[in-house]
């Protein structure tokens, strides 16, 4: 393994640009770090397990194929996500195409949870608040859940979520907080 | 501060950490009004509610194709000299193939054939390498490469379809063309064609292939054409092996003049009528 990818301390950049000048461990370094969250986002954001499974190699095929058009020093997550989003909206499309008005978009069906992957330790009311969480923030209009995830469960500032989804940092805000107001009304009717 | 006045600043800021500082006027309000301090709490609760939506680990699976992938996509992207190389030798052997099929070439020894048939190897992959590595960052030298191949293919038909020996011997029987022919020299003749030769595809293809419009044509035409009569250079070897040093010698510089003069000719028209 080289010198650049070994340390965690690399920035994203910096493993970006040594990968495009040749280190595949850098490739390795970058996977190990984000590709995790970049399963999880898709998973929360399709709810479906098989799918985002596609889209997450997809992903990370298109980060191969298209190295040599990052920035250098330009930030890396962003470039990233922007490369999910591109395949999300392509899959709605293919999706939309291929089923006329009847296609079941991504989001339209309720089984957001696998079965399979509930933690043992959980009680039924812990469950049962947690499907209903879930469902409810797949119902949320599109960017306020997209600013949701990017936030809460990548780790991401308003202003770089904004940045990703093309927005201003203050509407991200704004859109986090009208999705959580939301989340409170039907979570309030479901109890 | 009014509630209503509250609940707006408190969706401009989304302080849905519970460590978010607030700005003094509206902590204030949030001190005196129940209401709204509520408003805030319930906020966070639900914020905090979305972590009970766990993180899932990426299954053993998929984690073993992207890094397959990977590896596959990086060899394959890691050899760009082998791919020009591969592409050089094939191209250099269609070109002596078409040279062969009209000319012959008894009178080359077989080791100066092989000798020239490397040359032609080593000038087609330093092409297509060039042409390869310029693709992404070096759009100018990508289309001159772009041109100078397109160009190579022409001269390749139009050696078939009438090569240049044959044309000049045609040319010395012809009634018109009979009277110049006969007041030049040998070399002359083999310069004047040459030139033909290497500047009517120079021209065309500097013309036809599609790129950025530059001001400096002429240095584009030269580059160009510099690099367009070095290809033809092992074909004109081949072709002259029967002939003296002199007509080598004319037939390359017709070649070299009339390459760059084609190519500036070709780029400028271009940038002209666009
Ligand atoms: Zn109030």
């Amino acid at each position: 393994m080289s010198r650049t990818s070994d340390s965690t301390n690399n920035s994203d950049s910096e493993l970006m640009q040594a990968y495009v000048q040749g280190d595949a461990a850098a490739f390795d370094a970058l996977f190990i770090r984000h590709g995790g969250k970049i399963y999880n986002f898709l998973l929360r954001e399709t709810g479906d397990p098989a799918l985002a499974q596609d889209l997450t190699q997809e992903t990370w095929l298109r980060v191969i194929r298209a190295k040599d058009r990052f920035k250098p020093g330009s930030r890396f997550t962003s470039w990233l996500y922007t490369i999910v989003f591109n395949l999300l909206r392509d899959e709605r499309k293919r999706r939309r195409r291929r089923g006329g008005e009847n296609h079941i978009s991504i989001h339209e069906a309720d089984a957001v949870v696998d079965e399979n992957t509930r933690p043992v330790d959980e009680s039924a009311e812990q469950a049962e608040m947690r499907d209903a969480v879930q469902v409810a923030v797949s119902r949320l209009p599109e960017e306020q859940r997209r600013v949701l995830l990017l936030t809460k469960y990548q780790g991401l500032t308003f202003a770089e979520a904004g940045d990703i989804l093309g927005i201003s940092e203050a509407a991200a805000r704004q859109k986090a907080w009208r999705g959580i107001q939301t989340l409170r009304n039907v979570l309030k009717g479901n109890q | 501060m009014t509630c209503a006045q509250a609940h707006d600043r408190l969706a401009e800021l989304a302080p849905l950490a519970g460590d978010d500082a607030l700005p003094q006027d509206l902590a204030r309000h949030l001190q005196s009004c129940e209401r709204c301090r509520e408003h805030l709490h319930a906020s966070r609760l639900m914020w905090d509610e979305l972590a009970h939506w766990p993180e899932q680990e990426m299954p053993a699976e998929l984690v073993r194709t992207v890094a397959t992938r990977a590896r596959a996509e990086a060899k394959t992207a890691d050899s760009p000299l082998a791919i020009a190389l591969v592409f050089g030798l094939v191209a250099a052997l269609v070109s002596a193939f078409v040279i062969s099929s009209r000319v012959s070439l008894d009178h080359v020894p077989p080791l100066g054939l092989v000798g020239v048939g490397a040359v032609w190897t080593v000038l087609y992959s330093g092409l297509f390498f060039l042409f390869r590595l310029a693709k992404e960052h070096q759009r100018a030298v990508f289309f001159l490469t772009r041109a100078v191949l397109v160009a190579g293919g022409m001269f390749l038909l139009l050696s078939y379809l009438s090569p240049v020996p044959a044309s000049i011997t045609f040319c010395s029987r012809y009634y018109v063309t009979q009277p110049l022919l006969d007041r030049i020299s040998i070399a002359a003749t083999y310069f004047l064609f040459g030139g033909v030769y290497a500047g009517l595809p120079m021209a065309i293809a500097a013309y036809v292939t599609p790129g950025p419009l530059r001001e400096n044509t002429a240095m584009q035409g030269t580059l160009a054409g510099g690099m367009f009569a070095l290809l033809l250079t092992p074909g004109i070897i081949m072709q002259c092996a029967p002939f003296a040093f002199g007509v080598l010698i004319g037939w390359f510089a017709g070649a070299l003049l009339g390459s760059v003069l084609g190519g500036m000719l070709g780029f400028w028209l271009r940038a002209r009528i666009a």
